[in-house]
Formats: C-alpha cells, structure tokens, sequence
C-alpha cells in the first residue's frame, strides 16, 4: 500500500472519532467525574509551574492539605507536558488539556496496533484491533474516566515492547520497556498494572513454559552484557517511583489523613476511629464496598440500551458488537494457546475486579500485600477491553485462514456461518432495547461471510479487511453519536483562565455555587477550587485527603462554629486579648508581601508582642521564618499554624518542605523526558 | 480394541475436545458459579441510587437508563430497606 494511503487508513479513523465527539473535543461538554477531577489537579498544577512555582499544598480546600493527587494524574508524561505548551501558544487550559488527553489516546491506539502486529504478524488484522479499540469505549469514556487512559496507554506500550524484546535483545527494545514502566510507575497507582502483570506471567509461564525459561536466559544475558545500560534503567524507574515514594513517606509521617478511604457507608464514630488509625493499607470490606466492576458493569447493557448511555456515569462499558459476532462465530475453531492466553487472562481480571462477589480476589488480598492498597476495581475493567478485542481480531484472522477443500466443505461452512449468526441474533433478542444498528452489523456481517466463503466474488484480503472494518466501526460510530448527544445537558462552563493566585483574608461562607449537572452528582466541587485559585468554604467533610489535626477538629466541632472561627485566614493574639482579633484584610499593621501556593509572606508592624495564627492546616513539613531565621512553628489552635511575632517591623514567613520538595517532581519529569528520547533515537536510529 | 479407543479419544480430541466451544463453555461455568451475581446487583442499585438520586430517591430527571435498570431489576425503596 503507498505511504499516502496508508497514511490515510490511519488518519481517517481519528478524523471520524474526532467528529462524532467533537462537542467534548472542542469543549461544549465538560469533562466530568474524575476526569473533572483530574482536570482541576492538572490545571492547578501547570497553572502554578507556569506562575514559576511546583504546588505542593493546596491552600484552598479543606482548610489548606497537601496536594496528594500530585502523584497520581499522569503530570510528570512528556505527552502531559502539551498541557503548557498549548497554554502558551495561547489556548485555555480546558481545551490543551483535551488536546492532551485525546493525542495520548490516539497514542495508545497507535501502540495496540503495533501490539497486534507483533502477536498476529498481519498488518490488516493489527488495523481491525486498531479501529476496535478505537470505537470501543476506552477512548469516549476518557471524558469521564481518564484513570482508565492512564493505566491501559502505557501497559499497551509495555507489552509490545515487552514482546519485541523476548523477540530480539537490544538496548532500543529494552529502554522502551523502562520508559513504560517509568510511565506506569509516575501516572497513577501501580496496583492495577501489577495485577494484570500478575495474571500474565502466571498464564504465560504455565502455558509458554519453554518460551518462558528462553525469554528469562536472554534477558539475564542482555543485563550481564549491558549492566551499566541496566543500572541507569534502575535510576530511571526510581526517578519516576519517587513522587509516589515521596506521598508514601507523607502518609507514614500521620500528618495526613485519608478519611476518603474509609468514610463511605460507615458511622462517624467508625471513620474517626479508621481514619485516625493509621493502619496501612485498606481493609477488605473498604476495598470490595464500593467500585467492583459487579456494580458497575450489567450484562444487560453490553448490548442493550446503548443509546441512553448517560455521561452523567463514570461505568461507560462497551465493545463493538462485532467483537461479540466474531466471537460467536469462533465457536468451532481449533483451540489455541494464545485463544487460552488471552480468555483467561480475561476471564481472571474479570473475576479479580468482582471483589467480594468472588472469592478470587478476597484470596489474593490475604496472600499478596498490594492488594490491600487499592480499591475501584472496576478499573481493571479497562484491560478487559484490548484483552477482549485483541481475542476477536485473532479469531478473525483464524475464520479468515479457513481453508475450504471442496464444495461441500464450502456449503457446510455457509451453512455453520448461517446458523451462528441466526443464534446470534437470538441471544441479541434476549436483551431489552438493542439497537438496530447491532442488527444490520449482524446481518451484514453474516452476507459479507457468506460471500467470502463462497467464492462468488473475489476480492483481495485487503477489499475484504476494508469491508470488515467499516462493519467494525458502523455500530459504535452510532453510539458514540447517541452518547454525545446525550451529554449535552451537561454542558457548563468550567474555570479555563490562568491565575495568579492571589491572599484573601477571610473565606466565603457560602461554595460557589453552580448550575452544572456535573456537580449535582459526586461531591467534586473541591476542585472547582483548585481550578479557579479561589478559597473554598471553611469546612471539611470527607474529603479524599486532609491534615491530620484538621480532620480531628472538624470531627470534633460543630461545622458552624468551625466555619465561623476559620473564615479568617489570619487571627492576632496578645496577652490583653487571648480571645483573639480575626484581620479582615491588610493594614499599616499586617500585610501581604508575597503569596504563593506553597508560601506566605507577610509584613508585620506591631506595637506589641503578637501571636501571629494563620488558619491553614498544620503539618510538621511546615516552616517558620522571622526576618528570614527560622522559627519554631507552633500548632495553633489545634489544627492551624502559629508564629510569636515581637513588637516592631518584621517578615513573617510559612513555607512548606515536604519530603523530597519540589525536587522530586522536576527530577522525576526530567527523567521521564530524557528516557522517551534516549528510546526514540535508539529505536529509529540504533545510536 | 485398545487401539480403537486411542483412535476415538484422539478423534473426539480433534473434533470436538480441543475446539474454542468447549474452552468457552467451561470459562462460562467458572464465571458464573464464581461470582455472586445476586450481590453484584445489590451493589449496582447502591450505587445507581447513590450517584442518580442523592441518597434521597428524588432526582428523578437523571439517567433514563438507570432508572429502566432500577425498574427492570425489582430495585424498589423496599429493596434498599432491605438490603442495602
């Protein structure tokens, strides 16, 4: 095929997503649930790096707490750094950071062709799983799960790298295959990938056992030849874990709390005690409460109901209904270890995110530690689909490879094809509100098979491979439609502007207060904040994460008295008023030298001794400055920062040093960075 | 007679035993005597009504497709008594 049809083969695919989603793409339809959520931690975190700043504290929400979800929302990705540098060429920060999340999608589309080319050794079936995952809903759900983009991208990437280096031993397959662990490590939790791993490894070692023992010899040779080349690798992948590292030692230190965790459907008093605890990890029933794919995922709606797909649901589960034909269709093939590979892995992730609805994952929480340390396992959903997908194109590929030796083997096969799908059909009947567009991609399918296997026309395999894709994509290209459709009453305006975060003196008592249906749903309004640089409401609840100290004053205060004590983000005291003065803006007394996320400054000019208290959350990474000598920093107030000030003209300072400080993160980008070009020029230029 | 046993199992191997039908049938068993599917659906309701209706059964705009899944899986105010 020419380059420039090529080309187009792939371009066109893209282009046709890109118009059937076009109103989330171009931002009439905001992103939603986590993505809402991911969306706000982005935003604030470019937004403060292009202010010259690495946020590490979120004075905003919850009465000021670390910002945890640093380490968790894929910003140290190269391909997250498109964030910034479309900021600058002048777009909101709404739209780069679609631009982003759709070019990281197409990447991983890119990635599961090439996958599918290595395991399948055929271009035209490596372009079916192509398309399949692209219409699938891996892609429209990123507008409301970006988790599932995070993880399932670079594990793509990890196993065709991981299959080209079992294939050849060089140090381009090999620096690929850092990177995406790199990746995987920085993105968000390891868990999932690990478990995927998991089931991989054990499936493959039963199942490829001498491949297996060949793959572990030529690797401990590589590593042997080319140990300075390893232990860079090793620094690499250190270099990206230390983010997650760095909150780890956070969480262990107590200053932080993660009430998010253990809160849902349990008494006051039982989340107290949980969240105070400190226990490590998560205990089973906080795992498998909430999150299984069992309650987010019905049978029912993989093939019924699927023009009423509602954004307003973060469990947007779907697959081609070609997938499911070719499966059908498949049903006498030969068995093959790679059907076996894959079902099962299948058929084990599936079990696994069921949580407690099967015993497989209560097992394995009890007998391997990181279990304990995630929940939401419906996540693990997301693998299930290029599993899923790459198992059809695989049968196809097969159903395609029949041989037909005479007539009456042809009019058998005809025969078989004919049944199958009239028993597809069948089954199709049997769920409540399919589609028509899943019976015409049946009934096509069943009239393209026969022809096929007939010989009446003769087409080339790629005539052929062209007829089955645009069968592949009809049925999802009319749900995508209808799913966009549907998620126009969700369109609001969401904060897009950079900011310059500015000190206000005193809180509002009242959340600002907006009309969108996003935020009629999940309690997500915390990152509005992030978004718009703006102080949230003095109160607390149950949030994902908070300060230690605040949480147990917010447990143990009325939220009114809370409210009304820490609507002033400064309070004076002195010997003559222990009661205290709340500052409700700057004075000849008290103001404002300089403010930052991670900072304060102030200029204070007293006629007496003060205490100075700021209300935003204590931790013991916080800092204490008096004209630049640091101080002791007391904990005021239970929860809050305090300084003893004397009389005269002074600067004030509170800066936060967690571990690791910014240093972290800049290294962990610089890393990320240099380890995707130092792959690229190894891969296409051997240098 | 031995031989023609051989001959048969083999064949039955071929033809039948080492076909995706079998391999499917039996993933299908292991699924669906491994999950609790009656729990699933308990859990699914918790957490239609929770996203769908606030915790107060109210907001009945929302979500035509739950709300039908809601109806057609017997998940009623006394379902949630019940078991939720």
């Amino acid at each position: 095929m020419p380059p420039m049809l090529r080309s187009f083969a792939f371009v066109m695919p893209c282009v046709l997503w890109l118009f059937l989603m076009r109103e989330f793409v171009f931002g009439l339809i905001p992103v939603n649930m986590d993505t809402n959520t991911i969306y706000g931690v982005t935003k604030f975190y470019f937004n403060n790096v292009l202010n010259g700043v690495i946020p590490l504290w979120e004075p905003f929400i919850s009465l000021g707490r670390p910002f945890y979800a640093i380490a968790i929302c894929n910003l140290f990705n190269p391909v997250a750094l498109l964030v910034p540098l479309l900021k600058l060429a002048g777009m909101n920060y709404d739209h780069a950071f679609v631009a982003y999340m759709v070019f990281y999608f197409f990447i991983g589309c890119a990635g599961f062709y090439f996958l599918a080319k290595e395991i399948l050794k055929d271009r035209l079936m490596a372009y079916l799983a192509y398309l399949g995952l692209m219409f699938s809903s891996l892609g429209a759900s990123m507008f409301t799960q970006m988790t599932f983009l995070e993880m399932v991208v670079p594990a793509i990437w990890f196993f065709f790298f991981l299959l080209r280096f079992s294939r050849r031993q060089d140090q381009g397959n090999f620096l690929g295959l850092t990177f995406t662990v790199m990746v995987l490590i920085s993105s968000y939790l390891p868990f999932y990938f690990m478990t995927v791993l998991l089931c991989f490894l054990l499936v493959f070692i039963f199942l490829y056992f001498k491949e297996a023992k060949k793959f572990c010899i030529n690797k401990y040779n590589f590593v042997i030849k080319n140990w300075r080349l390893f232990v860079l690798c090793v620094i690499g992948i250190l270099l990206a874990a230390a983010p997650l590292l760095a909150y780890k030692i956070l969480d262990a230190s107590g200053d932080v709390v993660a009430p998010g965790r253990h809160c849902q459907y349990s008494s006051a008093q039982e989340c107290y005690d949980r969240t105070m605890g400190r226990q490590g990890g998560m205990a089973y029933d906080e795992i498998t409460r909430s999150g299984t794919l069992g309650e987010r995922l019905d049978m029912q709606y993989l093939f019924g109901n699927l023009d009423k797909i509602s954004y307003g649901s973060d469990s947007f589960f779907f697959l081609p209904v070609w997938v499911y034909i070719v499966l059908g269709l498949s049903v006498f093939l030969q068995l093959t270890r790679l059907t076996v590979l894959l079902s099962i892995m299948a058929v084990f992730m599936g079990l696994i995110a069921s949580g407690n609805a099967s015993g497989f994952h209560g097992f394995l929480y009890r007998h391997i530690f990181f279990f304990a340390y995630f929940r939401n396992l419906f996540f693990l959903g997301a693998f299930l689909i290029p599993i899923v997908i790459l198992l059809s194109v695989y049968q196809f590929q097969m159903l395609l490879r029949i041989t037909i030796k005479d007539n009456s083997a042809k009019k058998g096969i005809i025969f078989g094809v004919t049944v199958l799908c009239l028993i597809l059909f069948w089954f199709l009947k049997h769920f409540e509100a399919v589609p028509v567009i899943s019976y015409v991609t049946l009934g096509t399918f069943a009239i393209a098979s026969i022809v096929y296997y007939s010989g009446i026309v003769r087409f080339s395999h790629k005539i052929w491979a062209g007829i089955f894709a645009v069968l592949l994509i009809l049925q999802p290209a009319w749900i995508l439609h209808a799913y966009a459709l549907n998620a126009k009453e969700f369109a609001t305006v969401l904060p897009s502007m950079h900011v310059k975060p500015t000190f206000s003196w005193v809180r509002p008592q009242k959340p600002a207060v907006s009309s969108s249906r996003i935020y009629q749903f999940v309690h997500y309004e915390d990152f509005w904040y992030d978004m718009s640089m703006t102080d949230a409401p003095p109160k607390v609840g149950y949030p994902q994460s908070t300060t230690r100290w605040t949480f147990d004053l917010s447990e143990h205060t009325p939220e009114d008295v809370l409210a009304n004590y820490a609507q002033y983000k400064i309070i004076l005291y002195d010997d003559s008023n222990p009661v205290g003065i709340p500052v409700k803006g700057p004075s000849d007394e008290l103001a404002v030298n300089y403010f930052d996320v991670n900072t304060l400054n102030l200029h204070a000019d007293f006629s007496k001794p003060q205490t100075v208290v700021y209300n935003d959350s204590y931790t013991t990474s916080w800092k204490a400055y008096l004209d630049g000598v640091p101080v002791v920093l007391l904990r005021a107030n239970e929860a809050f920062k305090g300084i003893k000030v004397p009389a005269g003209e002074h600067d004030i300072e509170f800066s936060y040093h967690p571990p690791g400080g910014s240093w972290v993160y800049i290294t962990a980008t610089v890393a990320l960075f240099i380890f995707l070009l130092w792959a690229v020029f190894m891969l296409y230029w051997g240098l | 007679m031995g031989s023609v046993y051989v001959i048969l199992g083999s064949l039955m191997y071929k033809k039948i035993l080492a076909r995706n039908i079998v391999w499917w049938a039996l993933l299908g068993l292991l699924l669906s005597s491994s999950v609790n599917w009656r729990l699933c659906t308990i859990e699914r309701g918790k957490y239609l009504l929770g996203i769908f209706y606030n915790g107060y059964f109210q907001n009945a705009s929302d979500g035509a497709v739950y709300k039908d899944y809601l109806k057609t899986h017997g998940i009623t105010h006394e379902f949630i008594k019940e078991n939720i």
